[in-house]
């Protein structure tokens, strides 16, 4: 055993625990650590040695050749990449993550990328920056299109960034695509999400920019999950024109989140669950958006036959926009969850039971402060009520519940007319002990209409 | 063992497996939290054994009592089918905090058991402490035997940052891929100009020779990116015609400074299979050029291997007299310029 100068004596028989650890573990482990620290670990001890060398995982990000004491030399870099590439042999590697945060430096880059896909690596991560405009466009090599192992890809595609399927027989074995973007290039929107004959799971998300049109077509017939899911625009006033062909007819689960309200053609589908958020997106706004009504409407014909619904949308608690739009009937809707920011809450709430006559499961989520519009609507009673208080709905969760009159006045209106009603539980937010004691007792005491209605007010919020 | 196979559960008492651990103690457990690890799911299944104390199920020797016993917490909550990601998630993250001794026996008795979810977990809280400490630092906190010779230490990082030919590999093969393509793309110019192609020749130029190659800096952060104004491309491109070439030689000139023992490690026939045995990566060009182009590489990275320093000195000369031309190596050793056309433009 070699004594070092100035390491300390550590090396009792028995202490070392991790060592004990079959070889397996120690990839494992080293698997989730930058390949940098993976090669450092080849100094710790003979055991460790070559240990790099059976991770299946290679992690290469040039944020680790960056430090404070010098200036960024990218040939280390490169130096490095080719060489773990190399060394390693690219076969029998998992996953291959490699990260620039300025492509310009590395004018091989697509070699690098060739040379996972030659390995037949199943999981690639491209997470490629530049922090200039670039000249040349970035095109993705063809190989990466048409590998046979390749089941999961994450792309970022910033400007000027071009990944065009060469064919219509791309990504055979591709199951979970995520595409993170950043003005991208309209081309390569249309296409690249229309091959794709397994594609089960797809990301698309980033900033689309501001004046932009784009189209983005997906066409994947086995399609089971699509996140959408995109900055907000940082001028208010810009208008884009952004269109989403959506043709997946097994599709299960959507995910929308952005605040452009884009036009959304959804296909026949199997959407048993919808999660859509149009945060910050008021009736003012949305007037600037040509046939914003339309686009309402087809995106709640699109999800006609969820089962599960969350929603975010203060737009649509608008009276206006309540005379434009004929929302359609949610038959299928078992349990909703509404986000209702304070400046149009209760219209959207009682539009949302009034569509949902099969309703039984509901979540509200009050009192969420509205940056723009601070003014607080009141709660008027509707003029009929909806049809799933008095037949269906078994439980109502409330979530920042404040204690206002609105407050109280809503749920006092819920026990009363929710004839099946299992179960009522109300977490306050930011209320003093004391106070929410005499409001808890004062709703313990309204009128029920059902015999098996209990109400709780836990004191911790799951 | 008729009385192990019949497992006699009563409607209303909870039904436990007994569990013995390597230094002969036994506990019984609930049966849900204990057919949560694979592992003691299979036995029961299998085997039928566990349901008394007399038949109790052996674990492997890596599982002593007090591991078990967070083992057992563990499987106790997540088996709970109710249960939130946020919530697994932060039980996870209070689980996971103790000493880096416990957590390796917690690895390894999880491994054993085959518990992925856990042996994960523990995995990446190990990775976490791995990560950014020095070799000495881990093995203070591994209490790791500093076994290596010094030379020993060196060789791995040596072989990382200094093997200049596949560096010079590496290149000649890019720039001969670029050449060709630019030679392609130019014949189509008129084609090309079909297109929705915004690339101007001179940009072409550009992107051939690598460009510009000082680095920016520090990445910015991707808020701050969102929202810089989308940068149109101006209107004179920097044309470095010959940057690249200067770097080749710069680069072969450094190498040849800095040439390194030949490690065993570095077989370049290894190299040559991996990195140039593909049909899609060029598919663009000529076939017929690209198989000369292929030959052409590997004959390099023959003769590469063999005579390296006589070959070494040969680059370097030619570099340095003019543009650095790609090289035909045929069989009696002279270089002899590549004559197909390839510095005609």
């Amino acid at each position: 055993m070699t004594m070092q100068m100035g390491s300390k004596t550590n090396s009792k028989p028995g202490q070392d625990r991790i060592s004990g650890l079959p070889d397996e573990i120690l990839c494992h482990i080293l698997s989730f650590t930058s390949t940098v620290d993976a090669v450092k670990a080849s100094v710790l001890s003979r055991r460790w040695e070559n240990m790099w060398l059976r991770v299946p995982t290679l992690y290469l990000s040039d944020d680790d050749f960056r430090s404070d004491e010098r200036e960024f030399d990218p040939e280390r870099f490169v130096a490095f990449v080719d060489r773990a590439l190399f060394l390693r042999g690219s076969s029998s590697i998992h996953r291959i993550s490699i990260r620039c945060s300025d492509t310009e430096n590395y004018p091989h880059l697509d070699e690098w990328i060739c040379s996972a896909i030659r390995g037949n690596v199943v999981e690639l991560e491209l997470d490629l920056h530049e922090s200039d405009f670039r000249y040349e466009p970035l095109e993705l090599p063809r190989s990466l299109f048409m590998s046979r192992s390749l089941v999961v890809l994450k792309l970022t595609l910033e400007e000027n960034y071009v990944a065009i399927p060469p064919s219509s027989d791309c990504f055979p074995c591709l199951k979970l695509l995520d595409v993170s973007v950043f003005y991208p290039d309209p081309a390569t929107m249309e296409s690249l999400f229309t091959c794709g004959p397994v594609l089960e799971h797809l990301i698309i998300e980033g900033y689309l920019g501001e004046d932009q049109y784009l189209n983005f077509n997906i066409f994947a017939p086995k399609l089971k999950r699509l996140e959408l899911r995109f900055d907000p625009c940082d001028e208010v006033d810009s208008v884009s024109n952004i269109l989403f062909n959506i043709n997946a007819p097994k599709l299960e689960r959507l995910d929308l989140n952005e605040n452009f309200l884009a036009s959304y053609c959804l296909s026949e589908n199997a959407l048993s669950e919808a999660n859509i958020s149009f945060s910050d997106l008021h009736s003012e706004d949305i007037q600037f958006i040509t046939g914003s009504v339309d686009h309402i409407q087809k995106l709640f014909e699109g999800i006609l036959n969820v089962k599960h619904l969350s929603l975010q949308a203060p737009f649509l608690g608008d009276p206006d926009t309540e005379s434009r739009c004929n929302l359609p009937k949610l038959n299928n809707l078992k349990h909703l969850e509404l986000q209702l920011e304070n400046c149009c809450s209760w219209q959207l709430l009682t539009r949302l039971l009034t569509i949902s006559p099969n309703l039984e499961y509901l979540v509200l989520e009050i009192n969420i402060q509205c940056c723009e519009y601070p003014n607080e609507d009141g709660w008027s009673p509707p003029k009929l009520v909806p049809i799933c208080l008095v037949s269906c709905l078994k439980n109502l969760f409330i979530r920042g519940f404040k204690g206002e009159p609105d407050d109280i006045e809503v749920a006092k209106y819920l026990m009363k007319h929710g004839e099946v009603l299992n179960n009522v539980t109300i977490y306050s937010c930011d209320v003093p002990a004391e106070d929410m004691l005499k409001v808890s007792q004062e709703i313990s005491m309204f009128p029920k209409g059902s015999n098996t209605c209990q109400v709780e007010f836990p004191k911790i919020d799951m | 063992m008729s009385e192990a196979v019949m497992a006699v559960v009563k409607p209303e008492m909870k039904s436990y497996i007994w569990l013995q651990t390597a230094d002969g103690s036994i506990q019984q457990v609930e049966e849900e939290v204990a057919m949560f690890c694979p592992m003691i799911c299979r036995e029961i299944l299998q085997t039928g054994m566990g349901s008394s104390k007399n038949y109790a199920i052996s674990l492997p020797q890596r599982v002593n009592p007090a591991v078990l016993g967070l083992i057992l917490d563990y499987c106790r909550f997540h088996q709970v089918p109710g249960r939130s990601n946020k919530e697994r998630k932060t039980f996870d993250e209070k689980f996971i905090r103790m000493d880096t001794k416990k957590l390796c026996e917690l690895t390894s008795a999880a491994d054993s058991l085959q518990l992925k979810p856990l042996v994960d977990l523990t995995s990446r809280a190990l990775a976490r402490i791995i990560e950014g400490k020095t070799p000495e630092e881990i093995r203070e906190t591994f209490h790791l035997p500093d076994d290596l010779t010094e030379e020993e230490k060196l060789e791995p990082l040596r072989n990382i940052t200094d093997d200049p030919r596949i560096r010079l590999l590496n290149r000649l093969y890019a720039r001969k891929r670029k050449e060709l393509k630019e030679r392609e793309k130019l014949k189509n110019v008129e084609a090309e100009e079909e297109r929705v192609d915004q690339r101007s020749v001179d940009d072409l130029l550009t992107f051939i020779n690598g460009g510009n190659g000082d680095s920016k800096g520090v990445k910015t952060n991707k808020n701050k990116k969102k929202n810089r104004r989308r940068k149109d491309p101006p209107k004179d491109s920097s044309n470095n015609v010959n940057g690249n070439h200067n770097k080749e030689s710069e680069a072969l000139s450094s190498a040849f400074h800095n040439e390194s023992r030949p490690s065993s490690s570095c077989n370049l026939q290894d190299c040559t299979a991996i990195e140039f045995d593909d049909g899609d990566v060029d598919d663009d060009l000529d076939p017929a050029m690209k198989e000369q182009l292929d030959r052409e590489v590997e004959d390099f990275a023959r003769r590469l291997n063999s005579d390296w320093p006589e070959r070494m000195q040969e680059i370097l000369s030619l570099g340095q007299e003019r543009r650095l031309a790609p090289i035909n190596i045929n069989g009696n050793g002279s270089a002899r310029r590549y004559t197909t056309g390839l510095d005609q433009r």
